[in-house]
């Protein structure tokens, strides 16, 4: 980019952030500009392929903007009307919107402070008494020597197994495997960012710097779209421990009847046996799960949990809230599990499995490829190894290779590297079909007192009545100021306004495992997630997010209002909020996202499979898939722990088969 | 062919349009700013006099000339400074003021690439891979969403505009005595409030509006065009009865071969999908041209996986190299001369900006049997080269993409005694003739798709070979 289109962009950015910074903001303006020329310099340096959509957006905003002088009123005015104008225009007015909010938010001052945050009442946890002295456990780390960085030579050696990512499914399967004795490389397009923060800005990102760790340890910075019946951001790690490192740690095991769904209709008797509780057990001891209320000894649960435990004894349903079980020990409650986490109190897959299988001295970590196309040989279908390429960017592309390959890139990248496998083609698989994702719309309840759900677990607590006639559970969660600015509603002043509430509200919100209609279509590079709802998916939100206002509504006190996460009508009362919420009739509606992608490609035994039961890619020879993309229906329920004891189950076929 | 009379007398120069030319002369009637395929006005595809296909007597008739594109696909605003204007001099501050703005519209509006593929793979699941031969409901949705959309976005984007006084401008003087005082008020109040309504935009744009009435160029429509599927343009291309051309052979690609600043936000290879994706859906009648740019080092390293699996697999008919200093570089530019060996290796038609007769010469000699065609009308100065390979040149390409030129070839066949445009030499060119391998490509991708044999093939093999085809 020419240094006249840095300014040009620039300047855009600056008038941008003026028109949403609030007169009395702490943060100055050029402050705020400098962090968001930084962050998109930081982005593009990624690698990133969605960098461009940022380019475009910035570019239209830019020429919209012509003609104001960049001047605050005029901005606010033209902004304004793009706006109440019909999408796409009104989309890239919220965009904006989200942009100029969360960079504001999230800018530190000199001492690493975001004033603009503090000011709405939240601390970060440096700043929070509980904080001093809290040790960092000692546990074992993943040791350098494990990984190969993105500018060392691949090793000419052929590999027992390559796996591609090194999240939930490819680090169990890298420990199950090298403990048979079996030599494992380990891709990942992201980095591997050191564990802890040193203090001095080597490593790993401030705890509480948002944006900085979401350009770490995020897929395009947590700005993967979709889109389709709706537009809405697709969250997911990229990083060594992938989503592991920055989930919220709740660990749910496969509901029932979706055990039986998937034994009966897609021949997966793995998922209806013993065996899977067995492998759900032996995950379980070495992450620690256990319940939220062993998990944070000194109870900085989420503050959300008390209003919804509260409505639901009002409401006569106390047995329908349930602490999580979490992979979490000694909790600080800091409210970092999206920000991975800086105190190690998530045992994350980078404390646990991961040196585990270092320690055995046959793993290699891959960190900073990106995974190009499986090698398949035509005549057999015989996985051969995996061309990876600088994440990064740069030319130095290379093959490596091994006996056996093991796709555990999750629900999108592993679609995406089986599709734009070319040698796969001939067999027409239906790669990318039956997408599916659990998506969540947060509620936020707006409570007079002071309410500092940020102070606490993020995700300690559920509800769930009658899961399979219900669709949904409701989950509390919480996060530092710029990510949760993302879930309120609201244009211009009236976010403001509702983001000066943020130390008021406590938030839940509804969790619904969607039908499998969507596509991850490999044709584009990068891929391209297709959003297909259907009434049914609509009908669940609405009764979700219906039955946490009740919820809310019920508890005592009883919040001044609820917001839901609507374009228009957002804020709800007694008596407003049913019709309001039954009157929804589209998800252009309601914003939605998800950080729960799942199935695209399907485990079956029939002609729906991309991979056969026991993982292996249908008429293939040594290639297998195993992570949440081969689910042939979404759990409605976090699937992490799912997908670990499935590659656990899957260890076994890939290392006797 | 049965044309317009009279013109008889109209000097040899003249009838040897240029494509450059035609591009300009379209721009005149204001197929506007639409340099190419966007910006086409069906009714007046067909001028009168015009011969239908079964008139021709056996003759083809195949369109080299029309641009597939929509405004996502290409820098618009520099395509609107660095050609459109310099076209139209006396429109020229005008254009340069709405350039980011209608840069702006189509790259917020306009359906990317992906976008694109989705919802032709959504229409051919609902009706059927037939889109050339219904007007269903689900295509009017898309283009009535559309209008809408630009009728939505455009008063909120133009007031304020250097653009749009200038515009206003143009129309004001005119009004009164020519649409009338209840329209000369509109237009003063729009002036004076220096604002816009939607329902402003319908009388701006209307059929006797004033853009139309006053205007010599049509600044707004084709803003508005440019904000369209690209699929709405080849189904008005491939609209049954209303077509010239037989079979339709477009580049992809407008403007290239300048620096990029900002890309476009559809990618070429996300357009290229798009349209591939459009080939299947069109019965055999819709074959692009490749674009290649050999200029960008990692196009060049790619473009032959790249142009093979579009002219093998992906039914393009041949390529089009971009950029016109590719010609220039060839004496170190192995990449392209393996793509240029293959071409030639393969019978792949290759369209190229000209250079300098020497040049063009010195690389047939080392790809001997390259079908190579000139982006402009330079045959003399080729013919002398005494290459003996299958040239193309401008002169013998039907353009039939902007308005008005139809006519205008319509009038340069008569001058030349209907022998100006050969749609035989198109088809000779491209390899189409039975047994070529560029037919035996094209008649597996039928065969792979369960395409029935398109007319332009039935056509083709009842005329005699090198028979004239008539515009």
């Amino acid at each position: 980019m020419s240094a006249d289109a840095r300014a040009e962009e620039a300047q855009t950015l600056r008038a941008l952030i003026d028109a949403f910074r609030p007169p009395a903001c702490p943060i100055g303006l050029d402050a705020a500009t400098r962090r968001a020329v930084e962050f998109l310099a930081a982005f593009r340096a990624t690698g990133s392929p969605r960098a461009s959509l940022l380019d475009t957006g910035l570019t239209v905003l830019g020429a919209l903007l012509v003609g104001t002088g960049g001047r605050r009123e005029p901005v606010r005015r033209r902004l304004s009307a793009v706006e109440s104008s019909l999408p796409p225009l009104r989309d890239l007015a919220r965009f904006a919107q989200r942009l100029a909010t969360v960079v504001l938010y999230a800018t530190l001052d000199e001492t690493g402070r975001p004033l603009a945050a503090q000011a709405l009442g939240y601390e970060v946890f440096e700043d929070r008494p509980r904080s001093r002295g809290a040790a960092v456990p000692s546990e074992p780390r993943l040791p350098r020597a494990a990984i190969v960085a993105p500018s060392e030579p691949i090793p000419d050696e052929v590999y027992d197994v390559v796996v591609v990512g090194s999240g939930a499914a490819g680090s169990v399967l890298a420990e199950r495997l090298t403990a048979r004795g079996r030599t494992v490389a380990l891709i990942e397009a992201g980095d591997y960012v050191p564990e802890r923060y040193d203090g001095a800005g080597a490593g790993r990102p401030r705890p509480h710097d948002e944006l900085d760790n979401l350009l770490r340890y995020y897929k395009d910075a947590g700005l993967q779209p979709a889109a389709g019946d709706c537009r809405m951001v697709v969250l997911q790690g990229q990083c060594v421990g992938g989503s592991s490192v920055i989930n919220n740690a709740v660990c749910f095991r496969m509901p029932d009847h979706r055990r039986a769904e998937w034994a009966r209709e897609f021949g997966a008797a793995w998922a209806a046996a013993p065996a899977l509780d067995e492998a759900y057990d032996r995950i379980a001891a070495e992450l620690r799960i256990a319940s939220v209320t062993s998990a944070v000894p000194d109870g900085w649960v989420n503050p959300s949990a008390r209003f919804l435990a509260g409505g639901a004894k009002a409401l006569g349903a106390e047995g329908s809230l349930h602490a999580c079980s979490v992979n979490i020990e000694a909790c600080l409650g800091c409210g970092y599990c999206n920000l991975a986490c800086a105190y190690l109190r998530k045992r994350t897959v980078l404390q646990t499995l991961l040196p585990s299988a270092a320690a055995t001295g046959r793993l290699r970590v891959f960190a900073g490829r990106r995974a190009r196309e499986l090698v398949v040989r035509t005549t057999a279908y015989r996985a051969e190894g995996v061309r990876v390429e600088p994440t990064r960017g740069g030319t130095d592309r290379g093959t490596i290779r091994g006996r056996r390959v093991v796709v555990a890139a999750g629900a999108v990248g592993s679609s995406a590297l089986l599709g734009r496998t070319t040698a796969l083609a001939p067999l027409e698989l239906p790669i990318g079909e039956r997408f599916s994702f659990n998506f969540v719309s947060p509620v936020h309840a707006d409570y007079e007192a002071p309410v500092r759900a940020f102070d606490g677990l993020q995700m300690g607590h559920y509800c769930v009545e009658d899961l399979p006639r219900d669709g949904f559970v409701i989950e509390t969660w919480f996060s530092p100021p710029a990510t949760q600015s993302l879930a309120l509603p609201g244009w211009m002043d009236d976010l403001q306004a509702n983001l000066d509430r943020y130390a008021h509200y406590a938030c839940a919100s509804p969790l619904v495992g969607s039908t499998a209609g969507s596509k991850v279509d490999a044709r584009f590079d990068p891929e391209q997630i297709w959003i297909r709802l259907g009434s049914e998916d609509l009908d669940r939100l609405k009764r979700g997010l219906t039955r946490t206002c009740e919820l809310f509504f019920a508890s005592t006190p009883s919040p001044r209002r609820v917001l839901v996460n609507t374009l228009r009508d957002w804020s709800l009362t007694p008596e407003t909020y049913r019709a309001r919420i039954a009157a929804l009739d589209s998800f252009g509606d309601i914003q939605i996202s998800t950080a729960h992608p799942q199935g695209g490609n399907c485990l079956s035994a029939d002609a729906r499979g991309v991979v056969r039961p026991d993982f292996r890619v249908h008429h293939t020879r040594d290639l297998y898939v195993v992570d949440a993309s081969v689910f042939p229906t979404s759990l409605g329920v976090n699937p992490h722990w799912t997908v670990m004891a499935m590659a656990d189950l899957a260890a076994g076929h890939v290392a006797d088969d | 062919m049965t044309g317009p009379s009279g013109s008889s007398a109209r000097p040899r120069a003249e009838a040897a349009l240029s494509r450059r030319r035609f591009l300009l002369a379209g721009l005149g009637g204001l197929s506007v700013l639409g340099l190419g395929a966007p910006g086409l006005a069906p009714a007046s595809r067909r001028s009168p006099g015009a011969t239908s296909v079964d008139e021709a007597a056996g003759g083809i008739r195949i369109d080299v000339h029309s641009r597939l594109f929509n405004g996502q696909d290409v820098q618009l605003a520099r395509l609107f400074d660095r050609v459109i204007a310099p076209a139209h001099p006396e429109h020229a501050d005008l254009i340069r003021a709405g350039a980011d703005l209608a840069q702006a519209l189509a790259w917020a509006l306009a359906p990317s690439g992906a976008d694109e593929t989705w919802r032709l793979d959504e229409l051919a699941r609902r009706r059927g891979p037939a889109l050339a031969e219904r007007d269903d409901a689900p295509i009017r949705a898309d283009l009535e969403a559309a209008d809408r959309r630009f009728r939505d976005a455009l008063p909120v984007v133009l007031p304020g505009t250097e653009f749009f006084r200038l515009y206003l401008d143009r129309l004001m003087p005119r009004a009164r005595a020519e649409l009338g005082g209840q329209a000369a008020a509109r237009l003063a109040r729009i002036a004076g409030a220096g604002a816009l309504e939607p329902r402003d935009v319908d009388f701006l744009l209307g059929a006797d509006g004033p853009e139309r009435a006053l205007l010599a160029i049509r600044p707004l429509a084709a803003f508005r065009r440019y904000t369209y599927h690209r699929y709405l343009t080849v189904r008005d291309l491939l609209q049954p009865g209303a077509g010239l051309a037989d079979l339709v052979v477009p580049t992809v690609a407008v403007f290239d071969g300048e620096p990029r600043r900002s890309a476009p936000p559809t990618s070429r290879r996300d357009q290229l999908i798009a349209i591939a994706r459009l080939v299947r859906l069109c019965g055999g009648q819709l074959h692009p041209l490749l674009p290649v740019d050999p200029g960008e080092p990692a196009d060049a390293r790619e473009a032959l996986a790249f142009v093979r699996d579009a002219v093998e697999h992906r039914g393009f008919a041949g390529v089009t190299l971009a950029a016109p200093l590719a010609l220039a570089a060839v004496p170190n530019d192995r990449p392209l001369h393996a793509l240029l060996d293959w071409c030639a290796r393969e019978e792949v038609a290759v369209v190229t900006p000209a250079t300098s007769p020497a040049r063009t010469a010195a690389l047939l000699v080392r790809h001997p049997g390259l079908r190579l065609g000139m982006r402009r009308a330079a045959a003399p100065a080729f013919a002398e080269s005494g290459a003996g390979a299958p040239l193309m040149h401008g002169i013998d390409w039907m353009r039939r993409s902007l308005e008005g030129s139809a006519r205008e070839i319509q009038r340069v066949d008569a001058d030349r005694g209907g022998s100006a445009f050969r749609g035989g030499d198109a088809a000779d060119f491209l390899g189409l003739r039975r047994g070529r391998p560029a037919r035996k490509r094209l008649e597996r991708f039928y065969d792979r798709h369960r395409v029935p044999s398109p007319a332009w093939m039935r056509i083709l093999d009842a005329s005699a070979p090198g028979g004239s085809a008539h515009a």
